[in-house]
């Protein structure tokens, strides 16, 4: 059969930064695939969400591009484009922070040496500002296909009925053929809750929201369900004064404390700081008003270490 | 394979998924029903319910003898499909057929053939739809598309995710009309609008065409006022860059017809649409609802 040009699959970032294994096919030209957990199978994919973070941290005659994208759900997207991207290096460019955008790129992973994580960024093809209903839509869909996925995976050599009533392409059913080879135990359970909470944000999160917010925050192993659907509403807004002070010190806590040698990566970091209280946009500031006292620093590249 | 091969029927995963190009997964049982939307070109006595959408006949030479077919499209209640019928069968637009021993021969995606042996009994069709429901058309995604090889109507939605060269304002030779590229003879240039799309929806992507007619829609100009507009900024890139900001990275909506080749999957649109608006928060609790039951 004749080469097809790879779809952009859309997918959400948390299902994204998880799909850490390779795959290369034998035949000619095939690019190098990302296996997501629950079975997509990512070359050129469509992501979505708020830009936040935009950096050019090569020079002006030789940029390089770093950027972080929100998506829908509150996860992250890394985005980089450099001297063998020009296309996608000046789109991004082009963009300020805080526009919801549409990007179609490429999904590359990494493994730094001196590391055990494998970093997975998209390098995109192309970029642009659109409307926050138009993220909306695409999550939607995102929202879709990702369905499509958890049911596949669900029925997977358990239910050949489901699993034809599926329909899966040849595409598809090979992602999902090979996601179960790479990853022999996987909680389909945190995809379903992924789409849960999703969903639940885009039809505008009234159910846990008026749970949150007493005052006073649950004990960690409370559902984070319940907590995330705020993230989204805080975007914009400051945090109280009383507790940012206070919220600093157990960042910086943990900031010292969870550091071993080149700095603490962020969504580590992230996770922490979710059990005491400080949801992601909150982290954020706190981050910004850390670095700009000086008392913190980027050794690297979304890693954060005591000045 | 002489008289001395022995041939046995196995089961083997990998021979079943074997893609053989062309012509994929064509098996289907003898008389067994199937739904117009699952046919492949190349099944052969296939029996289907279906309902005539419209006839038209057409006067061709076989063999140096002239004879006339009947060509139309058909529809059931999963989708619809060309036929071109080498008898005539006295079939008329709108009634619904019990038909076997049909085969599925290829022109744009399948088009079912009705020969000589083909058996109609006419049937009622309550459980068909009804001729206007087939107006909207029918949704395909694009991985359908490639797989049956194209489709007579189709309606897809998707992202657009480039816009590539020669769209704009382009130059057709007046005899064969096909588009002039630079360095082409100039003499017999007549000047056309089109737009050449990447379009993609997830499970595939396509080569989407738009025609003249979309085009002046999209830019909001003729192509009259496009040829002004090329001259007063010297060149095209500027009516480029007018197509890209309308379009890159936008859902839409089209319908037309599909074709596969070697040179991959073009979908020729006769309307396009921005994908309706949807109401995001509705649909996500439906979505949810759903989820729950």
């Amino acid at each position: 059969m004749a080469q097809r040009r790879e779809p952009g699959v859309l997918v959400l970032a948390k299902e994204l930064s998880a799909a850490i294994e390779k795959h290369v096919e034998n035949r000619e030209y095939s690019p190098t695939y990302l296996i997501s957990e629950i079975g997509a199978k990512l070359s050129r994919v469509l992501i979505g969400g708020v830009l936040d973070q935009i950096e050019n941290r090569g020079s002006e005659d030789d940029p390089f591009y770093t950027a972080r994208v929100i998506d829908p759900n509150g996860d992250f997207y890394y985005l980089q484009a450099g001297q063998y991207n020009p296309e996608g290096a000046v789109a991004l460019s082009k963009l300020e922070i805080g526009v919801p955008v549409l990007c179609v790129g490429k999904a590359r992973a990494r493994t730094p040496e001196d590391s055990e994580r494998t970093y997975v960024s998209v390098q995109p093809e192309n970029i642009r500002a659109v409307s926050m209903d138009e993220v909306n839509h695409w999550a939607i869909k995102a929202c879709d296909h990702l369905m499509r996925r958890i049911n596949a995976n669900k029925a997977f050599e358990k239910d050949e009925d489901a699993l034809k009533r599926a329909n899966l392409t040849i595409r598809e059913m090979n992602g999902l053929e090979l996601s179960k080879g790479f990853y022999p135990t996987v909680a389909v359970e945190n995809y379903a809750a992924l789409l849960y909470d999703c969903l639940t944000k885009l039809a505008g999160g009234d159910l846990p929201e008026t749970k949150n917010f007493t005052g006073e925050f649950e004990p960690a192993s409370a559902a984070p369900e319940t907590e995330i659907p705020e993230v989204k509403e805080t975007v914009e807004e400051t945090p109280e004064k009383g507790d940012s002070n206070d919220n600093e010190t157990k960042v910086m806590t943990l900031i010292k404390e969870m550091d071993e040698g080149d700095g603490i990566y962020y969504d580590d970091l992230g996770s922490a700081a979710l059990k005491d209280g400080v949801d992601g946009p909150m982290l954020d500031e706190i981050l910004d008003s850390l670095s700009d006292q000086g008392l913190i620093f980027q050794p690297r590249f979304n890693h954060y270490k005591e000045a | 394979m002489g008289d001395r091969c022995v041939v046995k029927p196995i089961q083997d995963k990998e021979l079943a998924n074997l893609d053989i190009g062309v012509v994929k997964r064509t098996m289907n049982q003898p008389g067994e029903e199937l739904d117009l939307v699952n046919l492949k070109p190349g099944m052969s006595n296939v029996s289907v319910k279906l309902r005539i959408l419209d006839v038209e006949t057409r006067k061709i030479t076989v063999k140096g003898e002239p004879k006339t077919i009947f060509g139309g499209n058909a529809g059931d209640k999963s989708g619809t499909c060309r036929f071109t019928s080498w008898e005539d069968h006295n079939l008329v637009a709108g009634k619904a057929y019990n038909v076997e021993n049909a085969y599925v021969k290829e022109f744009n995606g399948p088009d079912l053939q009705f020969g000589e042996y083909t058996k109609f009994t006419e049937i009622d069709g309550e459980e068909l739809p009804a001729l206007e429901d087939y107006a909207d058309g029918v949704q395909y995604t694009l991985a359908q598309l490639d797989e049956r090889n194209g489709a007579s109507d189709a309606v897809v939605e998707g992202h657009v995710l480039t816009v590539r060269e020669g769209s704009g304002l382009i130059f057709r030779d007046k005899d064969t009309n096909r588009p002039l590229r630079n360095g082409d003879d100039r003499k017999n240039a007549v000047p056309d609008l089109r737009i050449r799309l990447i379009f993609d929806d997830g499970s595939g992507s396509c080569t989407a065409y738009l025609n003249r007619e979309i085009t002046e829609k999209v830019l909001g100009r003729d192509l009259d006022s496009c040829l002004e507009f090329v001259k007063e900024n010297f060149g095209s890139e500027a009516l480029m860059e007018e197509i890209e900001d309308a379009l890159v990275l936008k859902p839409l909506r089209l319908r037309g017809f599909a074709r596969s080749d070697e040179y991959g999957l073009s979908f020729f649109a006769r309307s396009c649409d921005p994908t309706a608006e949807i109401d995001v928060p509705n649909v996500a609790r439906q979505f949810l609802a759903a989820l729950e039951g």
